[in-house]
């Protein structure tokens, strides 16, 4: 616990104000974290595109490289590497919104995670948790976090630390493996910080076993917790409730790929109870690989392809998440 | 339903009881595809014992609800109307509406009353278990053909209604043959849809005294002896039943049922108990509002126990009890209660939609008034 910094992470992933709580009904940053475990599944592309997409629905988008040991993005959005990185934010104590820079697209910058020290990609927890701290005031309507591959702590902390955990996943048994394990892992880490800000981690660790072995259904823990402490068990449900992935599968060739996306919603259903979002497949597309070799962004080099045309309708799934949320309540 | 509550085979498939059976073969279908053994969406994310689980539930549920007599027959078993909600739309047009609701010609209040005093003397001065038992008994044992029943431990007897309150015993493989009492009601139902079906209504009921007087020779137990005879008075044969067409049409959602294993019992359903070939003595004006008493006072002027009722309509006693008494509080959410209502009403040959209105109305207006 001391080794990671739980108790600062727990602070900083609650729930934070929703809209109607801001001053002057000002609308709430959200943030988008996109990850899927494995590598080379086209985080970075979806990131870049989706930042694109909703940059160009007249958001201001700010795109985070936050795979701090393999940032890219840049590269996906035709751009050389911004001066400051987010190793500055660790190392020299500069604030993120100066790192921003211009993409060349209206309403959209970047912020470059290239870490080149050794150390870099595991920055220690007091670190992060600046880190965390400065993308949770960024000013823009959407941070868009692009997560490196791996299950690794800081990774999932930001996964959950987003309003938007997004999941990508190709139709392949080695990306839906890679996904599950990332999704066990990011719901283990949950409950557990849920537990332990709740003062109830004991029974919970009872619950929950060891993350190796099989894990109990949510629904398990929460009812072991009840027993002992129902109060907390109610707010560990809602916290369960928040933890609500947003699905996209990417490189669909055929009409069984596309029916992967429900399959999984209601697999991870069925089996862990919770509820995800399916926002959309996209196509398997020639021209989206063609793009990442010209190193142009899809959806400026291949506007009118079916890949394209997919991105920018995920972009729109997932802004009418925020709608009702934003309007209503 | 709640976290407690084993779930239905419907929850398993993940759609609405009162799914047609296109909407079931496709629930079957994405099922498959969801968590078969070739869908991806399943790979890694539990070990493969819950999934073996899980599949099998899926393949019961299949077997169970795309067959439309065992889907009738575990709807009931649930307290929940399926297919036959469908059926009683068809039931309205093919048909024509069955006087049950006219003004019945008999002078009823007299009856009434016995039947009422009857009942009360029932309800109040039994123990359940004896009130249980006896009122198996006005079903007639040469109806179920249970003469094996008769000689056996009560605990036999009251199978039929452990099994009422324990449903998921229908899930367990070989059930017919296991629950006794339900092949019985199956072959009780069996005549309705053959031509013979009318030879009940036509025995005289003059025959009935013999029977059961035979019958209490058997029995050795004074409560049945008591009981018996009031059968006879409740039996009303309707001399101007429909003709046997409609009623043939008349879909019983328990089909012929498979030949039973056991020996077939040799005597036949011989006696008329069926609220459709009783006439309802009830007054009942076409706007009547149904609450839980009215219904009770249907019950009970066609001579039904609440035991009856209940094995009937697979309804479960409580909330057979419940409905009557209005205690909306302790019934089941409406999508159940519909379906609860809809059956009931059928079995007393009311108007389903119409019973189902307006007593969900009634339950909709307390609870406004409660919270």
């Amino acid at each position: 616990m001391k080794r990671y910094g739980l108790n600062n992470v727990v602070e900083l992933t609650r729930p934070r104000p929703r809209p109607d709580e801001l001053p002057g009904g000002r609308r709430a940053r959200r943030i988008v974290a996109v990850g899927g475990g494995k590598g080379g599944i086209g985080k970075s592309l979806v990131s870049a595109n989706l930042g694109i997409a909703l940059a160009r629905a007249g958001h201001r988008v700010t795109l985070v490289d936050v795979d701090l040991g393999g940032a890219n993005l840049h590269t996906c959005l035709g751009i050389n590497q911004p001066q400051g990185t987010l190793s500055d934010v660790v190392t020299k104590g500069t604030r993120i919104e100066s790192l921003a820079a211009p993409t060349g697209i209206e309403n959209l910058s970047l912020v470059s995670g290239a870490m080149d020290a050794l150390d870099a990609a595991n920055p220690r927890a007091q670190a992060r948790t600046r880190l965390v701290e400065q993308l949770q005031t960024l000013d823009a309507d959407y941070v868009v976090l692009d997560l490196g591959a791996g299950t690794s702590l800081h990774t999932i902390d930001f996964f959950l630390l987003a309003d938007h955990g997004l999941l990508v996943l190709l139709p392949e048994p080695t990306s839906v493996e890679n996904a599950y394990r990332f999704l066990k892992a990011a719901l283990f880490r949950r409950l557990q910080q849920t537990a332990q800000a709740l003062g109830v981690a004991h029974v919970a660790e009872v619950a929950l076993g060891s993350q190796g072995s099989a894990m109990r259904t949510p629904a398990e823990v929460v009812k072991t917790v009840a027993e002992s402490n129902p109060d907390a068990a109610v707010q560990m449900e809602r916290s369960l409730r928040d933890f609500r992935v947003r699905l996209v599968v990417n490189q669909v060739r055929s009409p069984a790929d596309q029916s992967v996306g429900r399959a999984v919603v209601a697999a991870w259903k069925k089996f862990f109870g919770l509820d995800m979002d399916f926002l959309g497949a996209i196509a398997y597309d020639d021209s989206a690989w063609q793009t990442v070799r010209k190193r142009r962004p899809l959806l400026v080099d291949a506007a009118g392809s079916a890949a394209s045309s997919n991105v920018t309708s995920v972009a729109e799934a997932l802004v009418a998440l925020d709608r009702p949320r934003s309007a209503g309540r | 339903m709640t976290a407690t509550e084993e779930p239905t085979l419907y929850d398993v498939l993940e759609v609405d009881p009162a799914s047609s059976i296109d909407e079931l073969r496709e629930a079957v279908e994405r099922a498959r595809e969801t968590y078969g053994t070739e869908s991806l969406a399943v790979y890694a994310l539990v070990d493969e014992d819950e999934l073996g689980e899980l599949r099998a539930r899926l393949d019961e549920a299949a077997e169970v609800l795309l067959d439309p007599a065992r889907r009738a027959s575990y709807d009931r078993s649930i307290g929940r109307i399926g297919p036959a909600t469908l059926w009683a739309e068809d039931d309205d047009e093919d048909a024509p509406p069955l006087p049950p609701i006219a003004p019945g010609p008999h002078a009823r209040s007299e009856q009434l009353e016995d039947d009422d005093a009857a009942e009360l003397d029932e309800e109040e001065e039994e123990p359940p278990r004896q009130h249980a038992l006896a009122l198996e008994m006005t079903e007639a044992p040469g109806l179920f053909g249970r003469t094996a029943t008769a000689q056996a431990a009560p605990e036999d007897v009251s199978v039929p209604a452990e099994r009422s309150a324990q449903p998921e015993l229908l899930l367990n493989g070989d059930w017919a043959a296991a629950v006794p009492g339900d092949q019985a009601v199956r072959q009780a139902r069996e005549p309705d849809v053959s031509p013979a079906r009318q030879e009940p209504a036509a025995s005289p009921p003059e025959d009935l005294p013999e029977r059961l007087s035979a019958l209490s020779e058997r029995e050795s137990d004074p409560e049945r002896t008591v009981l018996a005879p009031a059968l006879g008075l409740r039996i009303k044969p309707a001399p101007q039943l429909p003709p046997a067409e409609p009623m043939a049409a008349e879909p019983l959602p328990l089909p012929p049922a498979p030949p039973p294993a056991s020996a077939a019992p040799e005597r036949q359903p011989e006696l008329p108990t069926r609220p459709r070939e009783n006439k309802l003595k009830l007054d009942l004006p076409a706007d009547a509002e149904f609450n839980g008493e009215l219904l009770r006072q249907v019950r009970e002027s066609y001579g039904l126990s609440l035991q009856q009722v209940a094995e009937r309509t697979r309804i479960t006693r409580i909330h057979l009890e419940n409905v009557e008494a209005d205690r909306y509080d302790r019934l089941p959410a409406t999508v159940y209660l519909r379906g609860i209502l809809v059956n009931l009403a059928r079995e007393l040959r009311l108007d389903p939609a119409r019973v189902s209105k307006t007593y969900l109305l009634a339950a909709q207006r307390s609870h406004a008034r409660g919270s």
